[in-house]
């Protein structure tokens, strides 16, 4: 049945006219109702708009579609003098004011051929951000890619490709493609995290179907990789030793049934096998669960971060060559996710992650043991920097909780803390930010962190034991 | 179509004399929030805009812009949405994907979807619920309670029929309404929404009629919280057309591509 023919004829056949006078097509002040009390709840201002012109806030005729700001970021940090291993170099200076200029524009080029581009500008002061002397201008080419739409539902693309997947909120390991990817921010809340990150060089194809779709996606080697002690500072660089460092190529099937969005993934880097899977599952109107998982073949955080530094020259081959001879078994990763909205402006999330490839207790015990050790020193920093590029965990088992209010006091107030717990040795990364929206294009930010827990704990075993930044943002 | 004719025949028995108090030959309440849903979504497949602007304390606080694309499924008669921001700067290129029973909130700027619970606001003091297209008489079982007289936005007073709709399905956004449709044209009028134990959530006046993909359609909802009325949010809509979306869209892993004008 139609609802518009049966709308028609009931409206045609049976409407008394003097009803439909009633309605009010003419706008005007609320009239004298004595009937209906709630009408005096609307605000005058409410009727007084009606006569305004609309804002011009669609743009239908448009062929870019742009998101531009500008932020500043001042930020400053108390480090530790008592490190349990101690840093092989003194941390450099204690703060630092970046001013970025964010562009992220789409267009169209003709009928079924568009562009992306994203980029960011960085400008440091007084030095870089490691605290070194050198270039104080640096410039991310996030993305920049071309898309072809052949046919209906099918998908061509090549350039750098931010290509991002996982369900869970703070360790995704169907994410492949999220190592070596990292650029500077002040936050590290996942949220900020995905968003500041350089794309890989690639071709994607992508097909679609109803409740369904299929991505391959193939990035070739295309520099040797860079090694991670080489200097990160700004520049003009492109990266692509860091993004495109071996051949990636990753194939997801996405098919929707009984409500779990499923995802699968088959992914090879540089010819290691990994497999994977997400799904997510509403329960009631106020929860919502995920899992992501994924499994291959490697050696654990620890040899794999030395092998990888030996064989880029960070670090002599010996001793720490032999670490590549270490045999890769068969490791698993997991996060589990539960995020509940108890009120419609608030969010809590409670996630559990399982980094298979990560250090149990004894074996941290064993990389500490010397702290003095030019060697322990060596091993340490490294895998910190190595575990850092490649976005895992250090431990095997981690705990983060995240709470968010939107529109706090009913405010234009956006607070979130966030906390990232070390399930082996209880230590902690906290995190406490609030943005206000200052107007329509204005918006001040605060951040505040803090790491804790025992001296040779993972997080306090971190130089930064305090930091804090303000951010002003300006939209165009 | 047995209920086509029924109204077609209704409608030849109402004309002469519209009902002042619900007799047999009154359409069955299910069909006149069917009529109603008729007027506020005009048609199987289409796009809108709507602006929202949020008042406090009286005050207007903020303005959103979004565009709306809806289409029905074909398996339950629902609609699936999907919610573009353009306005503010700020939130441009977000997305809101609801198809059945999944809720997916996609952000440009992180390249990346998460799924969100139905419950959880995106859009300023207005729930999701409030702006995304639904067919109420297949989320909700209505029952007549009998004629009213009821205002309309601009203060008038109306002749409607009061309907009480009660929750029938589970993707139903609240437990139980009161609907009040105007007399013979069924035009949504006013609808108070309550929560499981009865608490008022939130009251909508639908007024500022115009014409529009071939009937008289509400341009304006104003939204009131049921908790702190000083809170009210109104939705405009405009630009309503008729639209072939590919049911390919209705997924996560098409809001990137989502097309921006």
């Amino acid at each position: 049945m139609s609802p518009m023919l049966l709308l028609g004829l009931v409206a045609l056949l049976s409407e008394p006219a003097g009803a439909r006078q009633a309605v009010g097509v003419e706008p005007g002040l609320p009239g004298p109702s004595t009937v209906d009390p709630d009408i005096a709840l609307i605000p005058k201002a409410v009727t007084a708009d009606r006569g305004k012109a609309d804002d011009d806030l669609f743009d239908a005729g448009r062929t870019l579609e742009t998101r531009v700001y500008v932020e500043d970021v001042f930020s400053a940090s108390d480090y530790r003098h008592d490190l349990a291993i101690p840093l092989p170099t003194p941390p450099g200076t204690n703060w630092l004011n970046r001013f970025s200029l964010d562009t992220q524009v789409t267009g169209a080029i003709a009928s079924g051929l568009s562009f992306t581009v994203s980029n960011r500008i960085d400008l440091y002061a007084p030095r870089d951000a490691d605290g070194q002397d050198g270039a104080t201008v640096g410039n991310n080419i996030k993305e920049l890619y071309l898309t072809l739409e052949p046919g209906p539902g099918l998908f061509i693309e090549m350039g750098r490709i931010n290509l991002k997947n996982g369900a869970a909120s703070t360790f995704n390991p169907t994410d492949f493609f999220r190592a070596n990817s990292r650029i500077v921010q002040a936050s590290q809340d996942p949220a900020a995290l995905r968003e500041n990150r350089l794309g890989a060089v690639m071709l994607r194809v992508q097909t679609l179907w109803r409740g369904g779709s299929a991505v391959l996606a193939i990035a070739p080697k295309l520099a040797s990789q860079r090694s991670l002690t080489q200097d990160t500072g700004p520049g003009f660089a492109t990266r692509i030793d860091e993004t495109n460092g071996t051949t990636r190529a990753l194939l997801s099937i996405t098919q929707e049934f009984w409500g779990l969005s499923p995802k699968f993934f088959l992914f090879s880097d540089d010819g290691l096998l990994r497999v994977g899977a997400s799904a997510t599952k509403p329960i009631g109107k106020s929860v919502v669960l995920s899992a992501e998982w994924a499994m291959g073949r490697r050696r654990d955080l620890l040899d794999d971060a030395l092998c990888f530094g030996s064989r880029v020259g960070d670090l002599p081959a010996q001793p720490f060559e032999q670490s590549c001879a270490r045999p890769r078994r068969l490791r698993q990763e997991l996060a589990v996710s539960l995020n509940w909205v108890p009120l419609a402006n608030l969010e809590v999330s409670a996630e559990y992650d399982y980094n298979g490839g990560g250090l149990s207790p004894q074996r941290w015990a064993e990389l500490t043991a010397a702290p003095s050790s030019r060697l322990t020193q060596a091993r340490y920093w490294y895998l910190q920097a190595y575990a850092g590029a490649l976005q895992n965990p250090v431990f095997r088992h981690g705990i983060s909780i995240r709470v968010a209010q939107s529109k706090a006091f009913n405010r234009n107030l956006n607070l979130a803390a966030l906390a990232l717990i070390n399930a082996s040795d209880g230590s902690l990364f906290g995190q406490a930010s609030a943005d206000y929206e200052l107007s329509r294009n204005w918006s001040l930010g605060l951040t505040a962190n803090a790491t804790m827990g025992a001296r040779n704990s993972v997080y306090a075993g971190l130089p930064q034991k305090l930091s804090g930044a303000i951010r002003l943002k300006y939209f165009f | 179509m047995k209920t086509i004719l029924t109204l077609f025949a209704l409608g030849f028995a109402l004309a002469p004399a519209p009902a002042i108090v619900a007799s047999a030959d009154t359409p069955s309440a299910q069909d006149m929030v069917r009529a109603a849903d008729a007027i506020r979504n005009p048609g199987q497949s289409f796009m809108l805009r709507n602006k929202l602007t949020e008042y406090v304390g009286g005050s207007a606080r903020g303005s959103y812009g979004i565009i709306v694309y809806a289409k029905t499924d074909p398996a339950s008669g629902q609609y699936q949405n999907i919610v573009r921001y353009v306005a503010p700067a700020r939130d441009q290129g977000k997305l809101l994907l609801l198809s059945g029973t999944t809720l997916w909130f996609y952000d440009s700027a992180s390249k990346s979807a998460v799924r969100i619970a139905p419950q959880q606001r995106l859009i300023g003091q207005a729930s999701n619920g409030d702006v995304l297209t639904a067919n109420l008489s297949l989320d909700y079982k209505a029952q007549l309670k009998g004629p009213a007289t009821v205002a309309s936005s601009d203060g008038k007073d109306i002749g409607a029929w009061e309907l009480t709709l009660t929750r029938a399905t589970k993707d139903a956004v609240y437990d139980r309404m009161t609907y009040w449709v105007e007399k013979g044209s069924y035009r949504p009028i006013k609808a108070n929404f309550y929560s499981a134990s009865g608490r008022l959530l939130k009251i909508a006046f639908f007024g500022k009629y115009v014409q529009a993909q071939g009937a008289m359609r509400p341009s304006e909802t104003i939204i009131i919280d049921g908790v702190d009325p000083k809170l009210v949010t109104t939705i405009n809509t405009s630009g309503i057309q008729e639209k072939s979306i590919p049911s390919y869209w209705f997924q996560r892993d098409y809001l990137a591509r989502i097309p921006f004008n």
